[in-house]
């Protein structure tokens, strides 16, 4: 799935960037700096994310984890207080919407997703983190935040709070509880912002690492009004923010995604070109090879094989998008995504030697097949609301549909007075699939083996 | 997310300078046995704290066991060199609102802490607040006579060893006094007095070993300043016998760096626990001897350094640490220069001034050389330092 398979590749790009030094470092437990926790917070309209990272050790001079008292703390040990823990963070941070009382609750994880890690390792040791989200009623004044985390044990110890995305400096939190506001303007924040946001952090001052972003929790309805917090601080609830989709930047936003997804999604894009460049030609006689290739006499002819591949293709990769967004089928990115690369190199071998014995609809849908498993990848990052689900699958469809159309719309109007260009149809349409077949064939192996060495 | 593709040969670059600078990774442990922590202190030393601590959570109005405890946490932070028993230590004392009603020992340990955390004008605050109500209390006159040193103000420095005298701490008193003028430049003076001072204390008993030690480290040091290395060998061999002392172990590690025999260094502290002290001269030392361990130590404590500097007070507490870094293992004498000028705001003593000096010696340009100079000869005039290794 495109997102995850990004992230393999962001994660492949990261190791190879710390390949040598990643081996050497390890967390010294003599590195000793003052008590600091690490948080950051991203809004979304009355939605608020909050990631607090806090030292184990800071942990441990609050309550004894180190059970068995041999001066190691293990993982077994910190599960067995994780309630403590979360409990003790919850009543030492308080969020304000002006006078009004934000309920901050942590955001249930995925197992085993790695944005979920409940750890994170630094220079001076091990962190928990805590991922909290809140709905904030919509009140007039600042949002700002009371810190008190390690103020019986601690008074320097201070809580680095940064807007994600922000470039300035993080503030420093004393823990004494006074009300602090919170730095930088708040905007609204779209999924189609999260580039920008990426490049803001790329920029960001060296102290906090670039791959913290991608493990905010994410800003859905869902997480902020979860039922699953340990500890209930007995405010009412607002629940304006019902689980719909309307709660999102804008209520197209999903069919914005979709559109985006295409555009921005190379590989879908190469497909669809692969499989319109013959479409303006005619093959001759029923021969096999190139030299049978004609152009088509008239424009509306090459109409109905550019329909016809191309319903197949969002036939079938709708009901594989259905299928694995509803959670009914799943499929690995390691599959699905070498998987698109051998489609479009296969789909480019056939225009030049045909190898689907004429049955290229049918292949076309078995590919789409396969594409709209990578859709759902990219779906499933959305993290859609359980309710509306299927208005939201709709949307991002329709969407995936729409870009499709803004490709295919400008390529045919190249193709269409291309093909009576006497090279079209033997040189230049054979070369563009034989490039789209290298380009592919670069991708499966990258994919396979995991490398990141592609440019796009 | 759905956009990184676009990104990514850029994200790919960001991540390949950042990872020079920070890192923090996501960490799932596998099991439930996977070790997350080890808590970095002696186990006796950090349960002896614990203990203290939670006699003091027992009675929380009893000064004299939040003192000890506090004690307990600030020798840790000086034995591990970590900041965060220091917040523990000044965490076992806020029961008590500063001011009139704060018992003595509270302020005392309090600015002692401030002291540690390089809080020096907090500290003195608290201690002339100690000296008004007790004008002869010895452990405040002592402090606040160390932090008027480090800040270079000498007058002030001895008025306090002065009183340390009357108050009848004369040995202190006078090892004090010898210091100042040491670091005046008045090295005979210095060098009598500190002599008739270790002369007295002969006793073997441990509390006297400590005492010796500490008189001998102030002679070493002397002998540095005075341009005396062999003399000043001759001193730091006799402290290091004395006993294991992280200080005295980094400071004559210094002096081996000064004299050029890196490979000693390594010798010193390859074994020891790496705090960011022993680390630091472990990088310089690895470095100059071309050791394969070097850019992976630099690495640790680049990241170390990186992490201290994302507090707000942080680039500041650490500039001397960042200076000599960036000067003996990265090789950036402006940016060292810079660290070294701005960590002269606050602290003066002669390490500061050296890495200074030496960051001046290691610019590209001759004229950059002689402001640079010139810059701290007018400094060292002010204060009234003078230190044999600056002319060179």
């Amino acid at each position: 799935m495109h997102d995850s398979r990004i992230d393999l590749r962001a994660r492949a790009c990261l190791w190879a960037a710390l390949a040598a030094l990643a081996l050497l470092w390890t967390p010294s437990a003599w590195a000793h700096k003052a008590s600091d926790a690490y948080l950051q917070w991203r809004q979304e309209g009355q939605l608020v994310a909050l990631r607090w990272d806090v030292a184990v050790r800071d942990l441990q001079a609050l309550m004894p984890l180190d059970t068995n008292d041999d001066g190691r703390i293990t993982w077994g040990e910190l599960k067995a207080h994780q309630a403590e823990i979360d409990g003790y963070m919850l009543s030492h941070l308080r969020l304000q919407a002006g006078s009004q009382n934000c309920h901050l609750r942590p955001v249930p994880q995925r197992k085993g997703s790695p944005e979920a890690a409940p750890l994170e390792r630094r220079s001076d040791g091990a962190y928990y983190v805590l991922r909290l989200a809140a709905t904030c009623p919509a009140a007039p004044g600042a949002w700002q935040l009371s810190y008190r985390f390690m103020q019986e044990v601690d008074p320097t110890h201070r809580g680095l709070l940064s807007r994600l995305g922000g470039s300035e400096a993080p503030l420093a939190l004393v823990p004494d509880g006074r009300l602090t506001p919170l730095p930088g303007k708040p905007e609204r924040m779209s999924m189609m912002d999260i580039p920008s946001r990426h490049a803001a952090v790329s920029a960001w001052p060296g102290h906090l690492g670039v791959r913290q972003a991608s493990y905010l929790p994410e800003l859905t309805p869902d997480a902020a009004s979860s039922p699953k917090a340990p500890q209930d601080h007995a405010q009412p609830q607002p629940t304006a923010l019902a689980a719909e989709p309307a709660a999102r930047a804008s209520p197209w936003q999903l069919l914005r995604d979709g559109v985006h997804h295409i555009l921005i999604g190379t590989d879908h894009v190469l497909f669809l070109i692969c499989l319109v460049l013959p479409s303006v030609l005619v093959r001759q006689g029923g021969r096999p090879g190139l030299d049978a290739l004609a152009p088509v006499p008239r424009a509306k002819q090459a109409f109905m094989p550019v329909l016809g591949a191309v319903t197949m293709f969002t036939i079938a990769h709708s009901i594989t998008l259905g299928l694995a967004g509803s959670g009914l089928v799943n499929l690995s990115p390691r599959v699905v995504e070498p998987g698109i690369a051998l489609t479009i190199a296969l789909a480019a071998i056939d225009n030049v030697k045909p190898i689907f014995g004429g049955r290229r609809h049918l292949f076309t849908f078995l590919f789409g097949l396969v594409h709209g498993f990578g859709f759902a990848g990219v779906l499933a990052e959305l993290n859609l609301p359980t309710a509306g689900f299927a208005w939201a699958l709709l949307q991002f469809n329709l969407g995936v549909e729409l870009g499709q159309l803004m490709v295919l719309v400008p390529t045919m109007a190249v193709l269409l007075p291309l093909r009576h260009w006497r090279a079209y149809p033997h040189q230049l349409m054979p070369a563009l699939s034989m490039a789209a077949l290298v380009v592919a064939l670069a991708w499966w192996v990258e994919r396979v083996f995991n490398l990141g060495f592609m440019p796009i | 997310m759905v956009h990184k593709r676009a990104f990514k040969p850029f994200l790919c670059l960001a991540f390949s300078c950042l990872a020079w600078g920070v890192n923090a990774e996501p960490w799932q442990p596998r099991s439930d046995l996977e070790l997350i922590e080890t808590l970095p202190a002696e186990t006796s030393a950090r349960k002896d704290a614990a203990r203290a601590r939670q006699a003091m959570l027992r009675s929380p109005k009893d000064a004299a066991l939040a003192v000890a405890a506090a004690s307990r946490y600030l020798a840790l932070a000086r034995e591990q060199g970590d900041a965060r028993y220091a917040g523990l230590a000044l965490g076992a004392l806020q029961a008590w609102p500063l001011g009139k009603t704060a018992p003595t020992e509270v302020l005392v340990m309090r600015a002692t802490v401030a002291q540690y955390l390089h809080d020096f004008d907090g500290a003195a605050a608290l201690l002339r607040q100690v000296l008004t109500r007790e004008p002869a209390h010895a452990q405040a006159l002592l402090t606040l006579a160390t932090i008027k040193r480090v800040q270079a103000r000498f007058d002030e420095s001895d008025a306090a060893c002065q009183a340390l005298l009357r108050a009848g701490q004369a040995l202190h008193a006078k090892a004090c006094l010898a210091e100042n003028l040491s670091l005046r430049g008045k090295h005979e003076e210095a060098r009598q007095a500190l002599a008739a001072l270790l002369a007295q204390t002969q006793a073997r008993e441990p509390s006297a070993q400590a005492l010796r030690q500490w008189l001998l480290t102030t002679q070493a040091e002397m002998h540095e300043r005075a341009g005396q290395p062999r003399e000043a060998e001759a001193s730091w061999q006799q402290a290091m016998a004395l006993g294991d002392h992280p200080y005295v172990r980094t400071a004559y590690a210094d002096f081996l760096l000064q004299q050029g025999r890196p490979q000693e260094v390594m010798r010193l502290l390859a074994e020891q626990p790496q705090t960011d002290a022993v680390l630091l001269r472990l990088c310089i030392a690895a470095k100059r001897v071309q050791d394969p361990r070097a850019p992976a130590w630099a690495q640790d404590m680049q990241q170390r350094l990186a992490a201290s500097a994302s507090r707000p007070d942080g680039a500041q507490v650490h500039a001397r640490e960042q200076a000599r870094f960036a000067l003996d293992v990265k090789n950036q004498p402006e940016q060292a220069l810079a660290l070294a000028r701005l960590n002269l705001q606050h602290q003066r003593e002669t390490a500061d001034l050296l890495v200074f000096a030496r960051a001046s010696a290691a610019l590209p340009a001759p004229d950059q050389v002689q402001a640079a100079r010139r810059e701290l000869a007018q400094s060292a005039q002010t204060w009234g330092m003078q230190d044999a290794r600056l002319s060179n």
